[in-house]
């Protein structure tokens, strides 16, 4: 049920973010260029040629990159919650999101060598991977990897990372260092869409939310703690290790195309934990439709507040998810005492 | 019931010549223990290394030397679930943030019965709707389990465990944090489901009133077994835990109790 109502949520916010712009498209209008494209019959549509230029190769491309990379971001925070069993966990706690941009912004920056032949997408996939294999190494000792380290050891490297962007964006500050381009991928945007980004990103997205819902029981079991899931018969340590592997596949395909964009992976499975309970076989795929959700009406709102230009929709998730954050930790004091 | 374990029906739980070794350091050397049928109790000082041993029985912990056998059958050699479809185990996890409501942890133990894609079976559902109600938590079905009183949450994960169908049942600690009612109750629901109990008791007098047999481990190995009046002794309560006491009759339930002093307690 729940997870019909956002399905039916996600199609509207995508066909109102196409309406929405400097130039106002009708809804109705809207929805019959994307019949008109994607049915093999013919559809009749009220547009004009540019009005069904800019619904289908500016405006389509941006709502469903929202869509795409705000489901992936929630569906890998509600798999790093369960698997190390802590409410405070997301995809960005962990250093994916720190080695993403560190390997992007050294691209941007760095024009010599190997990094200058580098693409952004490919270098922040590439440090995403291996960021997260760097801290799962670093959180293991003899053979085992415990939640408490996993936190420990993506925290330091965090800001490890961070202070190495912020070193590479210091050292770029020269004229013509491309540092403005280096702030908008750091602040996450979603304004450089184009069809031929969302391929691979929605590729991933399916293949791994399929698999994980399958492996939900999996993910329930972690829950109750390491020592009961195996004695349930879950091979704890591939297990963790698998499913780390998969969400930094998500997070890493993402942040790849949109840069680094904050707090949806962090906020959004708890409010769909609030209304569907703890069994991820109804967590993952409503997460992944309320993830997509949000990221597209927030898209919508970066595009209107300071219209004619636009805010980037990294900035206005860290403002919407913030205090969210902060409520949770209140609530979760409440809870202890 | 001295030697008549053997007679009993109900799967083999043989725990031969576990040796385990953590870091290098050798935390368990060469324990042997049987149970079939019955209710075991595994008792020693802290640290002596009964939580150990139990973990390798639900394959936490691989043994360095030594098998653990359900039926003749190495866990270790068996798959992950088709042992945890012989084993359930009720263990000490500190509960987290993220908890799962009654129905949805007492649900867990279809886990290793299940296909992944548990649509949940009519027949699981069956199975759990009975565990719930043989460990009376059929009542807090939709509460969350972090919010349960410590005996409420001990008998949810016993009825997980009894969701698993299992043959052998582990417990580590289960009377911990609990009051001495939830304690006997605990107990005495365990006992009455007659299946292979392994279950690790800091309190003697308990493994006294609810054990067929216990054995006692010091320093990682096993210094006594048997019924609890041929192994707690007075004699072997000094040398393993270093106190002084006398055994006597429960003028309740006619069970062996025992009394216990501190080596600077005078007589009266």
């Amino acid at each position: 049920m729940t997870v019909a109502v956002l399905a039916v949520a996600c199609a509207a916010a995508v066909v109102g973010s196409v309406a929405v712009g400097s130039v106002a498209i009708a809804p109705a209008t809207v929805v019959s260029v994307i019949a008109g494209h994607v049915l093999p019959w013919h559809v009749s549509t009220p547009a004009t040629g540019t009005q069904a230029e800019i619904v289908w190769e500016f405006r389509l491309p941006r709502a469903l990159l929202g869509l795409v990379v705000g489901a992936s971001l929630a569906v890998a925070g509600a798999v790093l919650q369960a698997v190390v069993r802590n409410p405070l966990a997301d995809p960005f706690i962990f250093g994916v999101s720190s080695g993403a941009s560190v390997a992007a912004v050294a691209a941007l920056t760095v024009a010599s060598g190997v990094l200058a032949t580098v693409s952004v997408p490919v270098a922040a996939f590439a440090g995403a991977l291996a960021t997260t294999l760097v801290v799962f190494l670093l959180a293991q000792r003899r053979g085992r990897v415990t939640p408490g380290r996993l936190v420990l050891a993506g925290v330091a490297m965090s800001y490890l990372l961070s202070s190495v962007t912020s070193y590479l964006v210091l050292r770029a500050s020269t004229p013509d260092g491309g540092v403005s381009q280096v702030l908008s991928w750091l602040s996450g945007s979603l304004a450089a869409a184009a069809w031929g980004d969302l391929g691979l990103p929605a590729l991933v997205l399916v293949a791994a939310t399929a698999a994980l819902v399958l492996l939900a029981p999996l993910l329930n079991a972690f829950l109750a703690g390491d020592e009961t899931a195996a004695s349930l018969g879950v091979d704890v340590g591939r297990v963790r290790l698998a499913l780390f592997a998969v969400t930094s596949l998500l997070v890493g395909v993402v942040v790849a195309v949109s840069g680094a964009i904050g707090f949806v992976g962090l906020v959004v499975p708890h409010g769909v934990r609030m209304v569907v309970g703890s069994d991820h076989r109804w967590v993952l795929p409503a997460s992944a439709l309320a993830g997509g959700l949000l990221l597209v009406v927030v898209d919508i709102a970066a595009r209107l507040i300071l219209a004619p230009s636009e805010v980037p929709v990294g900035l206005l998730t860290a403002v919407v998810g913030a205090p969210f954050f902060l409520w949770l930790l209140r609530r979760s004091d409440r809870g202890e005492t | 019931m001295s030697g008549g374990a053997s007679q009993l029906a109900g799967t083999a739980l043989r725990v031969d010549e576990v040796t385990v070794e953590i870091a290098g350091r050798r935390i368990v050397s060469q324990v042997a223990l049987t149970a079939k049928g019955d209710v075991v109790g595994l008792v020693g000082p802290n640290g002596s290394g009964k939580s150990t041993v139990l973990r390798t029985v639900y394959r936490m912990l691989r043994p360095a030397a030594g098998q653990v056998l359900a039926d003749e059958r190495d866990v270790w050699s068996l798959g992950a679930r088709e042992a945890a479809r012989v084993t359930a185990a009720v263990v000490q996890d500190g509960p987290s943030d993220l908890e799962l409501t009654v129905a949805e942890c007492v649900a867990l133990g279809r886990v290793p019965h299940g296909r992944l894609l548990a649509a949940a079976s009519a027949d699981g559902q069956e199975t759990v709707s009975r565990a719930m109600a043989a460990a009376g938590v059929t009542g807090l079905a939709d509460r969350d389990v972090a919010t349960l009183s410590g005996g409420e949450r001990q008998r949810v994960h016993l009825a997980r465990a009894l969701a698993q169908e299992p043959r052998i049942l582990v417990l580590d600690e289960p009377t911990n944090h609990l009051d001495i009612r939830h304690q006997l109750e605990l107990l005495s629901l365990v006992r009455g489901l007659r299946i292979t109990t392994l279950v690790t008791l800091h309190d003697l007098n308990l493994a006294a009133a609810y054990c067929d047999r216990v054995a006692v481990l010091s320093q990682g190995s096993v210094v006594g077994t048997g019924t609890p009046a041929e192994v707690l002794t007075p004699g072997l309560l000094l040398e393993v835990f270093g106190v002084r006491a006398a055994t006597l009759a429960n003028p309740l339930t006619g069970r062996l109790q025992l009394v216990y002093a501190d080596s600077s307690q005078e007589e009266q």
